[in-house]
């Protein structure tokens, strides 16, 4: 009599396995989607601002864009500083 | 005329076709109609008291007048100047889009624009705002943001919040800079914060002075303080421009 082939090796749980690799990948996606989030907070935040300076005073800053460089660039280069900062 | 929709307008253009536009000639090209004659317009403060010249509606929109830059020949011509010098279609065209649309946009209001020029100084005009640049800015604002041609900013500042991902870095560095030389050479001579900067200001200042205008209209300024949204509206200010 043929003695019973033992049933194949299903090995590692797949779903377990490829639940491993993607947890890492999936935290970083989340931090990502984080900083993403916080820097469009903070633009959005930043426009507001500049709003509202404008609102305060028009000619000095609703005139023309040219008046605006100043702010977008300090803008520009603090909101990465502060997301890496926080996230 | 219209304010901040000038500022959008080539944002929108890059969103739909992609890589056939250079956002900083399709700015200047948005600009260059008003580039050297917006400020003649309004005299030199903010109040509208200090006239420069006689008839600013005239000067900015008409001829004799340097109403030429508000035309599609004037366009055509700066554009095969900027082929000429350049040979860069890119830029060429992307500047031609520019000034065109900021022609098109200024035919809505009730003086309008000589879009034929040189063959006809007909001033094409739909009457949908009213023109009120001759009386300074102050007063201008106030028309303006709280008219339909407030509207029509806002239009153009919310379809570019559905699409704030172009303004991203990764966007800047996937989709914009590889695909115009502009971007290379100006990262040569400065830095990734400043390219941004130049990239985003205009979008930047775009919304940010839709917001910040249409709070003072309405809030701050005393003068006729509510929305008028009526055709050729608002309906205190006097009649500019050929007959409707």
């Amino acid at each position: 009599m043929a003695e019973p082939r033992p049933a194949a090796d299903p090995g590692p749980d797949p779903g377990l396995a490829s639940q491993r690799v993607p947890a890492a990948a999936r935290s970083r996606e989340a931090r990502l989607a984080a900083r993403r989030r916080l820097a469009l907070a903070l633009w959005v935040i930043a426009i507001l601002a500049y709003a509202g300076l404008g609102v305060a005073y028009p000619p000095l800053f609703l005139l023309g864009f040219q008046e605006s460089i100043i702010f977008v660039f300090g803008v520009t280069w603090l909101i990465p500083w502060i997301v890496r900062r926080l996230t | 005329m219209s304010w901040a929709a000038h500022d959008l307008e080539p944002y929108l253009l890059k969103v739909k076709f992609g890589a056939a536009i250079s956002i900083p000639f399709c700015l200047l090209g948005s600009y260059s109609p008003d580039l050297f004659t917006k400020w003649a317009v309004y005299g030199l403060d903010f109040s509208g008291h200090h006239k420069i010249v006689s008839d600013p509606v005239q000067l900015h929109r008409g001829w004799p007048g340097v109403g030429f830059t508000h035309t599609l020949f004037f366009g055509l011509v700066v554009t095969g100047i900027i082929y000429l010098f350049s040979r860069s279609r890119l830029w060429a065209l992307s500047f031609l889009i520019g000034a065109v649309l900021h022609v098109l946009s200024d035919t809505l209001d009730s003086v309008g624009v000589m879009l034929f020029f040189p063959f006809t100084t007909y001033h094409v005009h739909f009457d949908v705002w009213q023109y009120v640049g001759e009386a300074g800015r102050r007063r201008d604002a106030i028309a303006y943001y709280t008219s339909l041609g407030g509207a029509w900013d806002a239009f153009w500042a919310l379809l570019l919040a559905f699409n704030w991902r172009t303004l991203t870095t990764s966007h800047f560095h996937r989709r914009v800079a590889p695909f115009d030389p502009f971007w290379p050479w100006l990262l040569k001579k400065t830095n990734q914060t400043f390219c941004l900067t130049i990239y985003r200001a205009s979008a930047f200042f775009g919304v940010a002075s839709i917001i910040g205008w249409y709070t003072w209209a309405l809030f701050r300024n005393e003068f006729h303080p509510h929305l008028d949204w009526s055709l050729g509206g608002p309906s205190w200010a006097p009649r500019q421009g050929p007959p409707p």
